[in-house]
């Protein structure tokens, strides 16, 4: 895990963003970066060879998992919000929080 | 329970670069009529397509693709990372459509199956998205719903140079690839049929299957110019292949 120092240019408070990543084998594969700061994600970019119709939905949820604490069960209420118009195929929302967990350890 | 299609435009279109593959495929759906077409093609040069949700980085040896003169493109569909060489490749479209997305992956790979059955193979339909003879891998599918179209597209493996596929795509650590390689080959299988016997067995396959008329029907030539100008513009873009 590597972390930053992050100065706001605007107020001067510095603040810490630390980067994590994981490959996580759900039924297909998930891969995560993240970046976060007192255990709340900042951003994150999820890939894989799952599939997820329509394929728009995986730019909404990272949009949406942006400020979203990273705990168990805020991911997995957030991710299931952000996908309820969505079909998945590959991964559950359980493996998709594991996975996003995982970043935390790596 | 969907009606029986009248015809099936087919179109043969032989062997093309990668972003021009994937930029019909887009040209296709988007101007998609009442009668589904079935595209059979293949790749030349070879090529990497991978899935809409994965990134070049992570799945491909860029390097070595670049040396050996391999094609790179992100697919519209999701899904894995393909390399594309002793293959027959299908795109398949259609406004009629089961719209259960592994109801319809079934049915439009019992088409698929039929063809292969064709030639004396017992194909069958592995969920969500593979066709098996006797349990090991012979043809991967994906795909995509646009407003009210579908598209999917697959490969049927003729052949596979599994050294060559794993020095393009990054699939495991050096120590473990021999081991990786060993297991790949316990999972897939190939028909051993040229392209053209492939080819006219798929398509006599979708014929039976969806009890259509096929007809031959070359691209027109807005077509081709249209899917030209979508493969410089988005399909050997950057800003699309990198897009991860």
């Amino acid at each position: 895990m590597a972390k930053f120092e992050i100065v706001n240019p605007n107020t001067n408070a510095i603040f810490y963003v630390t980067e994590g990543s994981n490959i996580y084998k759900a039924q297909k594969l998930i891969r995560v970066f993240l970046e976060h700061e007192n255990k709340t994600i900042q951003s994150i970019r999820i890939s894989g060879d799952f599939f997820i119709h329509p394929e728009e939905s995986l730019e909404k949820l990272e949009s949406d998992l942006a400020g979203t604490k990273l705990e168990k069960k805020s991911l997995v209420d957030a991710i299931t919000k952000s996908l309820e118009n969505a079909e998945v195929f590959g991964f559950d929302y359980d493996s998709m929080a594991d996975a996003v967990l995982g970043c935390l350890n790596k | 329970m969907i009606p029986a299609f009248d015809k099936i435009r087919v179109i043969e279109t032989g062997p093309k670069p990668a972003s021009w593959n994937m930029a019909l495929d887009e040209i296709l759906l988007n101007k998609l009529g009442d009668t589904p077409i079935l595209r059979i093609y293949a790749w030349n040069p070879s090529a990497v397509s991978i899935g809409y949700f994965q990134s070049i980085q992570d799945e491909v040896n860029v390097e070595n693709c670049k040396q050996n003169r391999i094609d790179i493109v992100r697919r519209m569909t999701g899904g894995g990372a393909v390399f594309h060489e002793s293959e027959v490749t299908y795109s398949f479209l259609t406004k009629r459509f089961p719209k259960s997305i592994i109801e319809s992956y079934r049915w439009i790979c019992d088409g698929v199956i039929s063809g292969i059955n064709k030639l004396g193979y017992q194909a069958k339909f592995s969920p969500l998205n593979d066709i098996t003879i006797n349990g090991k891998k012979v043809s991967g599918n994906a795909q995509t719903r646009k407003k009210d179209s579908l598209l999917q597209h697959g490969t049927i493996l003729l052949d596979a140079d599994i050294e060559r596929m794993f020095s393009v795509l990054k699939i495991a650590p050096e120590k473990i690839k021999d081991k990786m390689i060993d297991d790949v080959r316990q999972r897939i299988t190939v028909l051993s049929k040229s392209f053209e016997e492939a080819a006219l067995a798929l398509e006599k396959g979708f014929g039976e299957k969806f009890q259509a008329k096929l007809t031959y029907d070359p691209l027109t030539f807005a077509e081709e110019s249209d899917a030209e100008k979508l493969a410089k513009e988005k399909y050997e873009s950057v800003k699309w292949n990198w897009k991860k």
